[in-house]
Protein backbone atom coordinates (compact mmCIF):
# COMPACT_ATOMS: atom_id res chain seq x y z
CA UNK A 1 0.00 0.00 0.00
CA UNK A 2 1.42 3.55 -1.19
CA UNK A 3 1.96 6.31 1.83
CA UNK A 4 0.71 9.29 1.27
CA UNK A 5 2.23 12.81 1.26
CA UNK A 6 1.74 13.43 4.84
CA UNK A 7 2.63 10.06 6.24
CA UNK A 8 6.16 10.50 4.12
CA UNK A 9 6.69 13.96 5.14
CA UNK A 10 6.09 12.29 8.77
CA UNK A 11 8.68 9.17 7.80
CA UNK A 12 11.08 11.89 6.98
CA UNK A 13 10.74 14.13 9.81
CA UNK A 14 11.19 10.97 12.02
CA UNK A 15 14.83 10.31 10.32
CA UNK A 16 15.93 13.57 10.58
CA UNK A 17 14.76 13.33 14.62
CA UNK A 18 18.13 11.13 14.51
CA UNK A 19 20.17 13.84 13.99
CA UNK A 20 20.34 13.30 10.15
CA UNK A 21 21.59 16.96 8.90
CA UNK A 22 22.61 15.96 5.51
CA UNK A 23 20.23 16.39 2.37
CA UNK A 24 21.31 13.08 0.54
CA UNK A 25 21.18 10.53 3.49
CA UNK A 26 17.50 12.27 4.65
CA UNK A 27 16.44 11.56 0.38
CA UNK A 28 18.06 8.03 0.46
CA UNK A 29 16.73 6.78 4.24
CA UNK A 30 13.62 7.95 4.43
CA UNK A 31 13.15 6.16 0.48
CA UNK A 32 14.17 3.02 2.37
CA UNK A 33 12.20 3.48 5.00
CA UNK A 34 9.12 3.97 3.25
CA UNK A 35 9.80 1.88 0.64
CA UNK A 36 9.86 -0.97 3.09
CA UNK A 37 7.00 0.11 5.33
CA UNK A 38 4.86 0.03 1.92
CA UNK A 39 5.84 -3.40 1.55
CA UNK A 40 5.00 -4.57 5.42
CA UNK A 41 1.83 -2.79 4.87
CA UNK A 42 1.63 -4.98 1.68
CA UNK A 43 1.77 -8.11 3.43
CA UNK A 44 -0.72 -6.95 6.94
CA UNK A 45 -2.97 -4.79 5.47
CA UNK A 46 -4.22 -4.96 9.24
CA UNK A 47 -1.25 -2.89 10.93
CA UNK A 48 -1.59 0.56 11.86
CA UNK A 49 0.99 3.07 10.55
CA UNK A 50 2.76 3.46 13.66
CA UNK A 51 3.43 -0.27 13.78
CA UNK A 52 4.41 -0.17 10.51
CA UNK A 53 7.22 2.32 10.75
CA UNK A 54 8.49 0.54 13.85
CA UNK A 55 8.75 -2.93 11.86
CA UNK A 56 10.18 -0.74 9.24
CA UNK A 57 12.92 0.99 11.46
CA UNK A 58 13.74 -1.97 13.47
CA UNK A 59 15.81 -3.02 10.65
CA UNK A 60 17.99 0.50 11.41
CA UNK A 61 19.67 -0.60 14.79
CA UNK A 62 23.25 -0.90 15.90
CA UNK A 63 25.87 -0.98 12.94
CA UNK A 64 22.50 0.14 10.64
CA UNK A 65 21.31 2.91 12.70
CA UNK A 66 20.69 6.55 10.69
CA UNK A 67 23.54 7.69 12.39
CA UNK A 68 26.12 5.03 11.67
CA UNK A 69 25.50 5.37 8.35
CA UNK A 70 25.98 9.26 8.43
CA UNK A 71 29.21 8.96 10.36
CA UNK A 72 30.70 6.41 7.88
CA UNK A 73 29.95 8.46 4.87
CA UNK A 74 31.46 11.42 6.60
CA UNK A 75 34.67 8.81 6.59
CA UNK A 76 34.09 7.34 3.52
CA UNK A 77 34.17 11.21 1.89
CA UNK A 78 36.63 12.43 3.80
CA UNK A 79 39.01 9.31 3.37
CA UNK A 80 38.42 9.87 -0.48
CA UNK A 81 38.63 13.37 -0.91
CA UNK A 82 42.16 12.92 1.20
CA UNK A 83 42.91 10.53 -1.24
CA UNK A 84 41.95 12.09 -4.81
CA UNK A 85 43.77 15.80 -3.77
CA UNK A 86 47.31 13.76 -2.45
CA UNK A 87 46.70 12.08 -6.16
CA UNK A 88 46.22 16.00 -7.21
CA UNK A 89 49.37 17.07 -5.97
CA UNK A 90 51.51 14.53 -6.51
CA UNK A 91 50.91 15.50 -10.06
CA UNK A 92 52.78 18.40 -9.83
CA UNK A 93 55.84 16.39 -8.33
CA UNK A 94 56.47 14.47 -11.33
CA UNK A 95 57.53 15.71 -15.01
CA UNK A 96 56.51 17.81 -16.58
CA UNK A 97 54.34 19.78 -14.09
CA UNK A 98 56.96 19.87 -11.44
CA UNK A 99 58.67 23.16 -13.51
CA UNK A 100 55.80 25.11 -12.87
CA UNK A 101 56.45 24.10 -8.69
CA UNK A 102 60.20 24.45 -9.15
CA UNK A 103 59.90 27.99 -10.16
CA UNK A 104 57.40 28.78 -7.93
CA UNK A 105 59.99 27.50 -4.92
CA UNK A 106 62.86 29.22 -7.38
CA UNK A 107 60.43 32.80 -7.29
CA UNK A 108 59.48 33.11 -3.62
CA UNK A 109 63.45 32.50 -2.46
CA UNK A 110 64.67 34.94 -4.94
CA UNK A 111 62.36 37.03 -3.10
CA UNK A 112 63.64 36.32 0.22
CA UNK A 113 66.62 38.41 -0.89
CA UNK A 114 64.30 41.61 -0.57
CA UNK A 115 63.97 41.00 3.22
CA UNK A 116 66.76 41.89 5.77
CA UNK A 117 65.06 39.48 8.84
CA UNK A 118 64.61 35.87 7.07
CA UNK A 119 61.58 35.93 10.02
CA UNK A 120 60.23 37.95 9.00
CA UNK A 121 59.39 37.02 5.38
CA UNK A 122 58.58 33.82 6.14
CA UNK A 123 55.73 34.84 8.10
CA UNK A 124 54.65 37.00 5.61
CA UNK A 125 54.91 33.94 2.96
CA UNK A 126 53.13 31.98 4.81
CA UNK A 127 50.04 34.71 5.97
CA UNK A 128 49.82 35.09 1.96
CA UNK A 129 48.50 31.52 2.00
CA UNK A 130 45.86 32.67 4.17
CA UNK A 131 45.16 35.98 1.64
CA UNK A 132 44.82 33.26 -1.33
CA UNK A 133 42.65 30.77 0.57
CA UNK A 134 40.26 33.23 1.83
CA UNK A 135 37.89 33.14 -1.73
CA UNK A 136 37.59 29.69 -1.46
CA UNK A 137 36.66 29.73 2.24
CA UNK A 138 34.12 32.06 1.22
CA UNK A 139 33.09 30.30 -2.06
CA UNK A 140 32.54 27.00 0.27
CA UNK A 141 30.87 28.73 3.19
CA UNK A 142 28.49 30.38 -0.02
CA UNK A 143 28.37 26.82 -1.79
CA UNK A 144 27.74 24.46 1.35
CA UNK A 145 23.92 25.32 1.24
CA UNK A 146 21.98 24.71 -1.77
CA UNK A 147 18.50 25.79 -2.24
CA UNK A 148 18.20 25.38 1.92
CA UNK A 149 19.70 21.84 1.74
CA UNK A 150 23.12 20.99 3.40
CA UNK A 151 24.93 17.98 1.82
CA UNK A 152 27.76 16.26 3.18
CA UNK A 153 29.72 15.85 0.26
CA UNK A 154 30.21 19.37 0.49
CA UNK A 155 30.67 19.42 3.99
CA UNK A 156 33.69 17.25 3.24
CA UNK A 157 35.29 20.03 0.96
CA UNK A 158 35.57 22.45 4.11
CA UNK A 159 39.17 23.97 3.11
CA UNK A 160 39.04 25.99 6.84
CA UNK A 161 41.36 23.35 8.92
CA UNK A 162 44.21 24.69 6.12
CA UNK A 163 43.61 27.95 5.48
CA UNK A 164 43.76 28.83 8.81
CA UNK A 165 46.27 26.25 9.54
CA UNK A 166 48.88 28.12 8.01
CA UNK A 167 49.62 31.43 9.29
CA UNK A 168 50.31 30.01 12.65
CA UNK A 169 52.18 27.38 11.54
CA UNK A 170 54.58 29.76 9.67
CA UNK A 171 54.15 32.13 13.04
CA UNK A 172 55.18 29.18 14.91
CA UNK A 173 58.34 27.88 12.74
CA UNK A 174 59.66 31.27 12.39
CA UNK A 175 59.35 32.02 16.11
CA UNK A 176 61.26 28.63 16.50
CA UNK A 177 63.95 28.64 14.54
CA UNK A 178 64.79 32.42 14.90
CA UNK A 179 68.39 31.85 15.30
CA UNK A 180 68.94 28.72 12.65
CA UNK A 181 67.08 31.15 9.95
CA UNK A 182 69.78 33.48 10.46
CA UNK A 183 72.37 31.15 10.08
CA UNK A 184 71.01 28.18 7.76
CA UNK A 185 70.15 29.92 3.80
CA UNK A 186 68.69 26.44 3.34
CA UNK A 187 66.03 26.82 5.53
CA UNK A 188 64.44 29.57 3.52
CA UNK A 189 64.39 27.47 0.78
CA UNK A 190 63.25 24.39 2.70
CA UNK A 191 59.84 26.63 3.42
CA UNK A 192 59.81 27.62 0.47
CA UNK A 193 59.38 24.57 -0.48
CA UNK A 194 56.43 23.81 1.92
CA UNK A 195 55.19 27.30 1.31
CA UNK A 196 54.49 25.87 -2.78
CA UNK A 197 52.78 22.85 -1.21
CA UNK A 198 50.38 24.58 0.80
CA UNK A 199 49.63 26.42 -2.48
CA UNK A 200 49.57 23.26 -4.27
CA UNK A 201 46.73 21.84 -1.16
CA UNK A 202 45.03 25.35 -1.94
CA UNK A 203 44.72 24.86 -5.73
CA UNK A 204 43.77 21.56 -5.70
CA UNK A 205 41.32 22.14 -3.27
CA UNK A 206 39.44 24.92 -4.66
CA UNK A 207 39.54 22.83 -8.39
CA UNK A 208 37.88 19.66 -6.36
CA UNK A 209 35.59 21.92 -4.96
CA UNK A 210 34.35 23.61 -8.05
CA UNK A 211 33.85 20.32 -9.52
CA UNK A 212 32.00 18.76 -6.63
CA UNK A 213 29.52 21.99 -6.38
CA UNK A 214 28.75 21.50 -9.98
CA UNK A 215 28.51 17.87 -10.09
CA UNK A 216 25.94 17.93 -6.92
CA UNK A 217 23.34 20.51 -8.29
CA UNK A 218 23.55 18.49 -11.71
CA UNK A 219 22.65 15.28 -9.31
CA UNK A 220 20.47 16.78 -7.25
CA UNK A 221 18.67 19.21 -10.20
CA UNK A 222 19.39 22.22 -8.16
CA UNK A 223 20.17 25.82 -9.23
CA UNK B 1 11.13 -18.65 6.28
CA UNK B 2 14.72 -19.04 4.85
CA UNK B 3 16.75 -22.13 5.56
CA UNK B 4 19.51 -19.57 7.25
CA UNK B 5 18.89 -16.34 7.32
CA UNK B 6 22.35 -15.23 6.68
CA UNK B 7 23.27 -11.03 7.77
CA UNK B 8 25.87 -9.60 5.77
CA UNK B 9 27.76 -8.00 9.16
CA UNK B 10 28.25 -11.44 10.05
CA UNK B 11 29.89 -13.04 7.03
CA UNK B 12 33.38 -12.11 6.38
CA UNK B 13 33.04 -14.24 3.04
CA UNK B 14 30.05 -12.31 1.65
CA UNK B 15 31.34 -8.93 3.06
CA UNK B 16 34.66 -9.48 1.36
CA UNK B 17 32.21 -9.79 -2.12
CA UNK B 18 29.38 -7.25 -1.50
CA UNK B 19 30.44 -4.59 -3.61
CA UNK B 20 31.11 -6.97 -6.78
CA UNK B 21 27.46 -8.21 -6.35
CA UNK B 22 26.14 -4.58 -6.02
CA UNK B 23 28.23 -3.42 -9.48
CA UNK B 24 27.27 -7.16 -10.66
CA UNK B 25 23.27 -6.00 -10.46
CA UNK B 26 23.66 -2.12 -11.53
CA UNK B 27 25.51 -4.20 -14.52
CA UNK B 28 22.90 -6.18 -15.24
CA UNK B 29 19.52 -3.66 -13.95
CA UNK B 30 20.92 -0.59 -15.22
CA UNK B 31 20.01 1.96 -12.53
CA UNK B 32 18.75 0.68 -8.97
CA UNK B 33 17.91 2.60 -5.60
CA UNK B 34 19.04 1.26 -2.22
CA UNK B 35 16.06 -0.67 -1.16
CA UNK B 36 15.81 -2.25 -4.38
CA UNK B 37 18.79 -4.03 -3.99
CA UNK B 38 18.56 -5.63 -0.72
CA UNK B 39 15.52 -6.68 -2.23
CA UNK B 40 16.70 -8.30 -5.55
CA UNK B 41 19.36 -9.84 -3.30
CA UNK B 42 16.99 -11.44 -1.19
CA UNK B 43 15.19 -12.96 -4.13
CA UNK B 44 17.92 -13.69 -6.37
CA UNK B 45 19.66 -16.39 -3.07
CA UNK B 46 15.82 -17.07 -1.88
CA UNK B 47 16.22 -15.26 1.07
CA UNK B 48 19.45 -17.33 2.10
CA UNK B 49 21.27 -13.66 2.05
CA UNK B 50 20.23 -10.27 4.06
CA UNK B 51 22.39 -7.23 2.77
CA UNK B 52 21.82 -5.00 6.18
CA UNK B 53 21.52 -1.35 5.55
CA UNK B 54 24.39 -0.78 7.58
CA UNK B 55 26.97 -2.97 5.12
CA UNK B 56 24.79 -1.80 2.09
CA UNK B 57 24.83 1.76 2.31
CA UNK B 58 28.29 2.38 2.90
CA UNK B 59 29.38 -0.02 0.09
CA UNK B 60 27.32 1.87 -2.08
CA UNK B 61 28.93 5.68 -0.84
CA UNK B 62 32.43 4.20 -1.17
CA UNK B 63 31.54 3.16 -4.66
CA UNK B 64 30.32 6.72 -5.35
CA UNK B 65 33.38 8.35 -3.70
CA UNK B 66 35.55 6.32 -5.54
CA UNK B 67 33.75 7.47 -9.09
CA UNK B 68 32.43 4.13 -9.54
CA UNK B 69 29.26 5.25 -9.54
CA UNK B 70 26.77 7.69 -10.30
CA UNK B 71 24.19 8.89 -8.66
CA UNK B 72 20.75 10.18 -10.32
CA UNK B 73 17.72 11.81 -8.27
CA UNK B 74 14.16 11.07 -9.65
CA UNK B 75 10.45 12.16 -7.64
CA UNK B 76 8.81 8.46 -7.24
CA UNK B 77 5.45 8.15 -4.91
CA UNK B 78 5.33 11.71 -3.08
CA UNK B 79 9.20 11.12 -2.23
CA UNK B 80 12.50 12.07 -3.86
CA UNK B 81 14.50 8.70 -4.72
CA UNK B 82 18.52 8.00 -5.22
CA UNK B 83 19.02 5.99 -8.00
CA UNK B 84 22.89 4.30 -8.50
CA UNK B 85 24.46 3.64 -11.56
CA UNK B 86 27.57 2.47 -12.76
CA UNK B 87 30.13 5.04 -14.53
CA UNK B 88 32.30 4.19 -17.41
CA UNK B 89 35.29 3.09 -15.03
CA UNK B 90 32.54 1.71 -12.88
CA UNK B 91 31.68 -0.48 -16.17
CA UNK B 92 35.31 -1.73 -16.59
CA UNK B 93 35.52 -2.20 -13.09
CA UNK B 94 32.86 -4.52 -12.48
CA UNK B 95 34.75 -6.95 -15.24
CA UNK B 96 37.71 -6.78 -13.17
CA UNK B 97 36.00 -7.52 -10.33
CA UNK B 98 33.73 -10.65 -11.64
CA UNK B 99 36.54 -12.56 -13.08
CA UNK B 100 38.40 -11.95 -10.02
CA UNK B 101 35.43 -13.12 -8.01
CA UNK B 102 35.07 -15.95 -10.83
CA UNK B 103 38.76 -17.29 -10.14
CA UNK B 104 38.53 -17.09 -6.40
CA UNK B 105 35.41 -19.19 -5.92
CA UNK B 106 37.17 -21.94 -8.84
CA UNK B 107 40.12 -22.07 -6.79
CA UNK B 108 37.73 -22.52 -3.52
CA UNK B 109 36.03 -24.84 -5.18
CA UNK B 110 39.42 -27.02 -6.08
CA UNK B 111 40.50 -26.72 -2.79
CA UNK B 112 37.28 -27.23 -0.84
CA UNK B 113 36.98 -30.53 -3.25
CA UNK B 114 40.49 -31.70 -3.45
CA UNK B 115 40.45 -35.30 -2.20
CA UNK B 116 43.69 -35.82 -0.39
CA UNK B 117 46.52 -36.70 -2.29
CA UNK B 118 48.49 -40.38 -1.19
CA UNK B 119 52.08 -40.47 -1.31
CA UNK B 120 54.05 -43.89 -1.10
Amino acid sequence: MKLTAEQIEYVSNYVKSFDIKWYELQVELTDHMVSSMEEIWEKDLGLTFEQVKQNAANKFVGDSSFKSIQEERKRILQKEYRKVQWKMITEYLKFPKIFGSILLVYIAYTFSAYFVSPQKYLAVLFCSLLIIGLPSQYYWWKSKEIDGKHFLTLETLNPNPWVFSFPSLGMSITRTLRQELLQYQWLVLFFCCIWVLGILILATAIHLQRKTIVNVKKQYQLT
Amino acid sequence: MPRNDKKMKNSQLYKGSLNTIIMKLLEENGKMYGYEITQKVKVITQGELNITEGALYPALHKLEAEGLLDVEIEKVDNRMRKYYKLTESGQRETVNRLSELEDFIRNMQSLVNASPKLEF
